[in-house]
């Protein structure tokens, strides 16, 4: 096994090239539209592990309410764009703004508590969410949810078949990646690592422990939106049951499936999970007895999830530093 | 006035009464350390000095400034760094990381240049450089912790417990390290229950108990106090 990931490890270039290539050519050769549409689901949910995995799994920060949201991003993309016709990159654009803005609220209580503490606030933000969302009759519509989102165009050109749509998902998923891998290698991103770690040793070290704090809520929930409003334009229809808290397990499910602080964990934890209970479909009710079974497992055999404690580019350095054994490797 | 000066300082924790007045002087150039039994003080006196604490009176003095009110990124930036009690590394970052962290506050120009002199300090930590902390011996961890320290290059380098549970051949080494460090001209704070080594490389100390200083001297001196042996030498 460990032969495997160095050898993943040193030629991580080629290998995301790749399956980004594989990505892109993927709905040229596949036409069936209901695979299409699975794809992009599982796009929708990679974004929402990744941005779940630089909170809670780079960040130390607990959240048991991520799909709040993912749905206030949603709502506000529909509303924008339904109610005062604007333009589907401006509605993103809203989208991202306005849940980052709530991640600064939820952010706040996230400086005074931790662990379980923080984990059951997040569950409470995300039920008064989902209550808004179903009472506040004259914004959301209420339980009726709202239908007949505009579908997003360019230029006055659709954007609404089925591969503009994996094409515009594939490019979110790819903005996300990039954006969250910068934060993670910059300085920013060793911060996270020392709040997580220990936040007394993270102020010895004189990390500004208050200000990444609310930065990884802010980004982690605008990332989320981001995906929302996606959503919203995509299914053209959201109600409050989509944004629900068992989503937000099973996005947190996702992410230690595929490996608490591991990106690439989060994307197969992502697709792994959308497509097991489609492909087991033929079984009926016995599917989510088989899915439950899969997590057990899972949990039995590699509690850490798949990828997890596996650091590229720890095992990248460590093989790069070997051979030439006494010189510098740095 | 001294490089450090600590002032009738009081720290509560809640309704415990943590520190009740200390005075504490540390001149530069010096080894200082805290001795004393366990709830004594010695951890909370270097929390409070590191800002992590706040007091609820008195005043702590460096280099002529008033830090009492600064929080912890703040006392680091003026050139005081603590190496905690019980090591904290990040076990999950590797050696590298941990070190990088510890210059987190310094231009990164100067990051090559302090990590050479910590791995000259360290050898053993520097063969180990791409692994994870966690994978390595307490011994190691705490030179980890104590390089990481240094590299903030403190003026003042508070070290919390350096030979916590570690092996007497371990520790030896530690504390050689620690005269090395003071001869590159850091001024050292110690906190140490090992008081026999402890006050061997010290030229001050101070005998803390429950929250107060009953004894201060030159090392020396409190190495032959009755005392001082009869509490805490071990006869």
């Amino acid at each position: 096994m460990n032969s495997i990931y160095q050898a993943l490890a040193k030629r991580q270039g080629l290998v995301q090239i790749l399956l980004l290539a594989a990505a892109a050519v993927f709905p040229l050769l596949v036409s069936n539209p209901y695979v299409i549409r699975l794809s992009i689901l599982s796009g929708i949910f990679i974004i929402l592990s990744l941005s779940l995995n630089l909170l809670t799994g780079f960040s130390g920060q607990i959240s048991l309410g991520h799909i709040a949201f993912y749905g206030i991003g949603a709502y506000t993309a529909a509303i924008l764009s339904k109610n005062f016709g604007l333009n589907f990159l401006l509605c993103m654009v809203a989208a991202i703004v306005v849940t980052a803005l709530f991640g600064l609220l939820l952010g706040l209580p996230a400086l005074k508590l931790g662990g379980y503490y923080l984990a059951i606030v997040t569950l409470g933000f995300s039920e008064i969410v989902r209550l808004v969302e179903i009472n506040w009759m004259e914004l959301t519509n209420g339980p009726l949810g709202i239908n007949g989102i505009p579908k997003p165009a360019l230029f006055g050109i659709k954007l609404s078949s089925p591969r503009a749509y994996y094409y515009m998902c594939l490019l979110l998923v790819v903005l996300t990646i990039v954006v969250i891998r910068n934060i993670l290698e910059s300085r920013i991103g060793y911060a996270l690592g020392t709040i997580r770690g220990d936040e007394n040793a993270a102020k010895f070290m004189g990390v500004n422990i208050f200000r990444y704090k609310i930065m990884a809520f802010m980004v982690s929930a605008g990332i989320a939106g981001l995906a929302g409003a996606f959503f919203a334009q995509y299914v053209t229809f959201i109600d409050p049951t989509s944004f629900a808290s068992d989503q937000s397990t099973l996005v947190l499910i996702m992410v230690i499936f595929g490996g608490i602080g591991s990106l690439p964990g989060s994307v197969i934890g992502a697709v792994v999970l959308t497509l097991v209970p489609e492909l087991l479909r033929s079984l009926m009710e016995y599917r989510m007895l088989i899915y439950g079974v899969v997590l057990v497992f899972m949990m039995l055999v590699r509690p850490e999830g798949l990828l997890g404690k596996i650091n590229f580019k720890h095992i990248r350095q460590r093989c790069t530093a070997e051979p030439p054994d006494g010189k510098e490797g740095s | 006035m001294a490089f450090l000066e600590i002032e009738d300082l009081h720290v509560h924790y809640g309704a415990i009464h943590a520190l009740k007045g200390i005075h504490i002087q540390v001149e530069q150039g010096e080894i200082v350390t805290l001795i004393g039994s366990n709830g004594a003080g010695k951890t909370t006196t270097m929390n409070t000095a590191a800002g992590l604490l706040k007091p609820s009176q008195g005043k702590i003095i460096f280099q002529g400034e008033d830090i009492t009110r600064f929080d912890a990124p703040q006392v680091v930036k003026r050139g005081i760094c603590l190496s905690p009690e019980g090591r904290q590394v990040f076990p999950e970052l590797s050696v590298l990381e941990n070190l990088t962290l510890g210059a987190y506050l310094r231009p990164p120009k100067e990051r090559e240049e302090t990590i050479a002199v910590v791995y000259d300090l360290f050898p053993r930590i520097k063969e180990r450089m791409h692994q994870p902390a966690g994978t390595l011996s307490g011994g190691e961890q705490q030179m980890l912790a104590v390089g990481r320290a240094l590299m903030g290059k403190p003026k003042l380098l508070m070290l919390d417990e350096p030979s916590l549970g570690l092996a007497p051949i371990i520790i030896q080494e530690i504390f050689d390290l620690i005269v090395r460090i003071n001869q590159l001209g850091t001024t050292i704070l110690l906190v140490e229950q090992n008081a026999k080594m402890a006050l061997r490389i010290s030229h001050r100390g101070y005998v803390l108990e429950t929250g107060r200083i009953v004894l201060s001297d030159r090392a020396e001196a409190l190495l032959n106090s009755e005392q001082v042996r009869a509490a805490y030498l071990g006869g």
